[in-house]
């Protein structure tokens, strides 16, 4: 009887095996980021993105529009309590002055041993999916893990195919400004056109 | 045998530019090429002659839409770089795409991306295959002095009918004859001399 409760807090997973493999995915978004740590922001959005782009991942969960862009209920709860990985991450609180990375999630040393054992489990029984599904948390690590919580919400607030998760925002006024445009448009010349 | 993920300007500069598919063919012997449906689509026209093709190509499909992921990133970029757009259509996003599987199959050995901007932007934003990335010409040289794996004089040759298509009007790999006689030259005198011992 104790997995009653726990199953109504995660209503927005059909059920227990979906559970189970968004911890997992959870896990995998962890390790392979490169210091086995993310602010709840990023991992939030790099889960989104990557349910976005996956025909797989999609069916596990739902995004909606939040006060931050694309929002999971059930991908938050399973970060703060989850059921079958329980113990592997840790949370950090953010410094006072961060009002927006919402904190840190960071894999400890059983979280370590854990994604190294499940990587490892992938290689040897060559599971196609799963490896090309790392390969595409490997691609958004790299294309968002250097930006800072206010320019990784710009790339969710200006890209029209997302404008459905930001009529809820509280935030939008902060982000999308001209200060952050000049701040893009310098990136982007320095890393295309140099 | 080392993987290679190469952009269409590298299989344009075989099957039209130059018109030498028995060196895509040899380089084909050495190294495992890579290519997506979409890139394969894009070179029909050069391909369908070419009956050796289908053998020393070989596809790899995915079960995450990486190239949207891509898109997606750079619909933001997009607003300062409005030719990014042009990358769908050209193929530099399946070829990105196609490298980060390599790479966690441990299978990549070089990304090749001639253009300017797409190349640029693998070079400074994607850490995990950078270290790959490379183009047509340099491939070229590496896979004589460091693979071992082409023969210097072939090398040459190719160098030298790049710019033998180049003075007929041709623009292989962008190139104009001032910037082969700066970038593809000192490749040419770097094999001479190895060459000479």
């Amino acid at each position: 009887m104790p997995m009653v409760p726990k199953m109504v807090a995660y209503e927005n997973i059909y059920n227990p095996e979906n559970q189970r493999e968004v911890e997992y995915f959870i896990l995998l978004l962890l390790g392979t980021s490169p210091k086995g740590r993310l602010s709840v922001l990023h991992l939030e959005k790099e889960f989104f993105f990557l349910w976005n782009s996956s025909k797989y991942i999609k069916p596990l969960m739902e995004f909606i529009a939040h006060y931050k862009g694309p929002y999971s209920k059930a991908l938050a709860e399973t970060l703060r309590s989850p059921m079958y990985l329980e113990g592997l991450w840790e949370y950090e609180e953010p410094n006072k002055q961060d009002d927006l990375s919402g904190g840190f999630i960071k894999l400890n040393e059983k979280g370590i041993q854990k994604f190294k054992e499940i990587l490892s489990k992938i290689s040897s029984r060559n599971d196609k999916k799963l490896v090309n599904i790392i390969a595409g948390m490997n691609l958004l690590h790299d294309l968002y893990g250097n930006l800072d919580s206010k320019e990784l919400l710009y790339f969710v607030y200006t890209n029209p195919n997302y404008k459905k998760y930001i009529t809820k925002s509280e935030v939008y006024d902060k982000i999308v400004t001209n200060e952050m445009n000049r701040n893009i448009a310098k990136r982007v010349h320095n890393t295309i056109e140099i | 045998m080392s993987g290679i993920a190469a952009d269409a300007s590298f299989y344009i500069l075989f099957y039209n530019d130059i018109a030498d598919v028995t060196s895509l063919h040899i380089i084909s012997e050495k190294y495992d090429m890579y290519i997506t449906n979409k890139l394969k689509l894009e070179l029909i026209n050069h391909i369908k002659h070419d009956l050796k093709f289908e053998q020393f190509v070989v596809d790899i499909s995915d079960d995450i839409d990486i190239v949207e992921m891509l898109e997606n990133y750079c619909e933001t970029i997009k607003l300062f770089y409005p030719n990014i757009g042009s990358w769908k259509n050209g193929g530099e996003f399946e070829v990105i795409g196609l490298a980060y599987i390599l790479k966690q199959y441990g299978l990549l050995s070089y990304v090749i991306i001639d253009d300017s901007a797409p190349h640029n932007f693998v070079k400074n934003n994607l850490s995990n295959i950078n270290m790959h990335l490379i183009r047509s010409i340099g491939f070229l040289y590496t896979s004589f002095k460091r693979d071992k794996l082409l023969k210097g004089e072939h090398v040459i040759e190719i160098y030298n009918n790049i710019l033998s298509s180049i003075k007929k009007g041709k623009r292989p790999l962008n190139i104009t004859e001032k910037e082969w006689v700066k970038i593809v030259k000192p490749y040419i005198i770097e094999i001479q001399c190895d060459l000479n011992g």
